[in-house]
């Protein structure tokens, strides 16, 4: 597959009278918009606003982060599968709107959490704190369901995402990136020396506000499936997810998998990056085993050497992490997970739910009970109650200032377990 | 598969077993009780997000069948692992008893998930 980003970089977003670029500032139609989502009859209001670097603007409860692209050739513009009829994901030029996202906000749920702040200590942790964020609050009819609800709301930002994504077909072109990696056969014939990677994504499959989607296939109902390296950067999946704030996959992390990007970089070099191997994260421990024996099946079956794993969310996850990789060691293939940690405030407390004798290789992305204190914002984009779930749960946690400690995992993205965030790690 | 053994504190589920009074770590604690006893759970205690373990509400399923200590070790680990790490993941907060209904919501939706998964017709 042979796939071409052709970049726009964004410095500013300005409402305006049509959705367009012009010296590097990409205008928002906002009536253009409002009307395009509102053609959902279950919604009944948009609010559109912006969020911009730097300004003390906190924006909350985050649903999702989607980054506007037009598919210039290729196919599949949108969302094939969800906003769009599916076609196969991978092949052709991208324009993307760089620096720029979309985000939806408003409450599924009392409890979801998940705060993006644009200045102060809470900027530092989200990486979404640095892009110019275009902001949807979506208000949909009372009756519907939860799910309907969900659903509505995840359509709606991905539509937006399409339609701003429009702006970049005639925009100037800053800069270009071309990756083409050929069949799995044509690869092991240049490179029969490297070591054979694969990257095992699994994703959270429980339920509502607990789903992901490839190409519109909702993550619970498939077995571990290989796909392209390409298709994920390429639209192919996206986040049905809004709990686990801190380290859910954003379809914007989706379309710029770091985990992805920097394997891409080292195919040639270092290894033969074979493919990407998405697996669900499902609720029963049935379920688990089945995931977790067919994942390390085709890792086999791939003539893997190695594996690197991601995991999403925290709790019952951690079994599938630790099992995926006691199975893959087994089978004599080398892994090396990614994983945040739940250690307590003081860091001390053992990271995982689970363990396994076989996970020495681990990389952490971030202790998510590491307290940060944040400072009170002077607008808040979304639901303002929220901003007392965020710092809940404990004596001492509210100043009277309206400065509050949160714990690390309500921070959008802020210990991402694909890497994609702003926290490293030392070796003592 | 036989029909599982639903546990729960979630007044929103249907069809429960047993029903527990009080909190999230009650339920564990009398999973716990039935996994001495030999029943084998058949859904991972905890959830999926340090969110999600604020919640006072929790479902689980476990086998009516019993099974011998010896063959039921696994279940055994998994949730003294789990009550442990809910005692340590929770620490000094409170359950979220704020957004009961919503949790209540959530729980129940992730146990149709689970039912589905199973492919029984709790």
């Amino acid at each position: 597959m042979k796939l071409t980003f052709r970049d726009i970089l964004i410095k500013d977003i300005q409402m305006g009278e049509t959705m367009e670029v012009r010296d590097h500032i990409l205008f928002i139609d906002r009536k253009a918009l409002r009307e395009h989502l509102l053609k959902d009859e279950r919604i009944t209001d948009v609010k559109v606003d912006i969020a911009r670097p730097g300004e003390k603007t906190r924006i909350i409860p985050v649903k999702d982060v989607i980054e506007p692209r037009f598919k210039e050739e290729g196919g599949g513009n949108g969302f094939p599968g969800v906003t769009q009829k599916s076609v196969p994901l991978g092949n052709g030029i991208v324009r993307r709107l760089r620096n720029t996202t979309v985000v939806t906000v408003g409450d599924l749920v009392g409890f979801q959490e998940g705060v993006i702040d644009m200045w102060g200590k809470g900027a530092d942790y989200t990486p979404f704190s640095k892009t110019l964020n275009l902001v949807i609050d979506i208000s949909v009819k009372k009756d519907l369901n939860p799910h309907e609800h969900e659903e509505t709301v995840r359509l709606a930002g991905l539509k937006a995402a399409e339609l701003i994504g429009l702006a970049a077909k005639n925009a100037d072109v800053d800069e270009c990136h071309e990756m083409e990696i050929g069949s799995i056969r044509e690869e092991a014939e240049k490179y029969p020396d490297l070591p054979r990677i694969a990257y095992i994504e699994m994703l959270i499959s429980q339920g509502l506000l607990h789903d992901g989607y490839i190409y519109g296939v909702k993550s619970s109902q498939i077995l571990p499936t290989l796909l392209h390296p390409f298709e994920e950067l390429d639209n192919a999946v996206i986040s049905g997810n809004c709990v686990a704030a801190c380290d859910k996959i954003t379809t914007y992390q989706h379309q710029n998998n770091s985990a992805i990007l920097d394997l891409l970089a080292q195919h040639g070099k270092t290894i033969n990056f074979v493919g990407v191997i998405v697996t669900p994260e499902l609720t029963t421990l049935d379920g688990k085993f089945k995931t977790c024996d067919f994942t390390a099946k085709l890792a086999k079956h791939l003539g893997c050497d190695g594996v690197i794993i991601s995991e999403e969310g925290y709790g019952n996850p951690d079994s599938d992490l630790v099992m995926i990789c006691s199975r893959c060691e087994k089978a004599g293939i080398k892994s090396v997970l990614i994983t945040d940690e739940c250690s307590g405030w003081d860091g001390m407390s053992q990271p995982l739910t689970d363990t396994a004798a076989e996970a020495q290789a681990v990389i952490s992305t971030g202790n998510v009970s590491y307290v940060l204190e944040l400072q009170p914002a002077d607008k808040v984009i979304g639901n303002i109650e929220a901003v007392k779930t965020l710092a809940g749960g404990w004596d001492g946690c509210l100043e009277a200032d309206g400065s509050m400690k949160v714990e690390l995992n309500a921070v959008i993205g802020a210990c991402s377990e694909i890497g994609y965030h702003n926290v490293s790690v030392a070796l003592y | 598969m036989n029909e599982p053994l639903v546990v729960s504190n979630n007044p929103q589920i249907d069809k429960v077993d047993i029903y527990v009074e009080g909190g999230f770590l009650d339920v564990l604690i009398r999973c716990r009780d039935l996994v001495y006893l030999g029943h084998r759970l058949l859904v991972h205690p905890l959830f999926a997000s340090i969110r999600m373990i604020y919640s006072p509400l929790r479902t689980l399923m476990l086998s009516r069948e019993t099974f011998s200590h010896k063959e039921n070790q696994d279940s055994e680990i998994l949730i003294a692992d789990a009550i442990e790490k809910y005692q340590r993941t929770m620490g000094q907060r409170k359950e979220d008893r704020i957004h009961f209904d919503d949790y209540a919501k959530v729980d129940k939706s992730l146990h149709e998930q689970a039912i589905r998964e199973l492919g029984c017709s709790v």
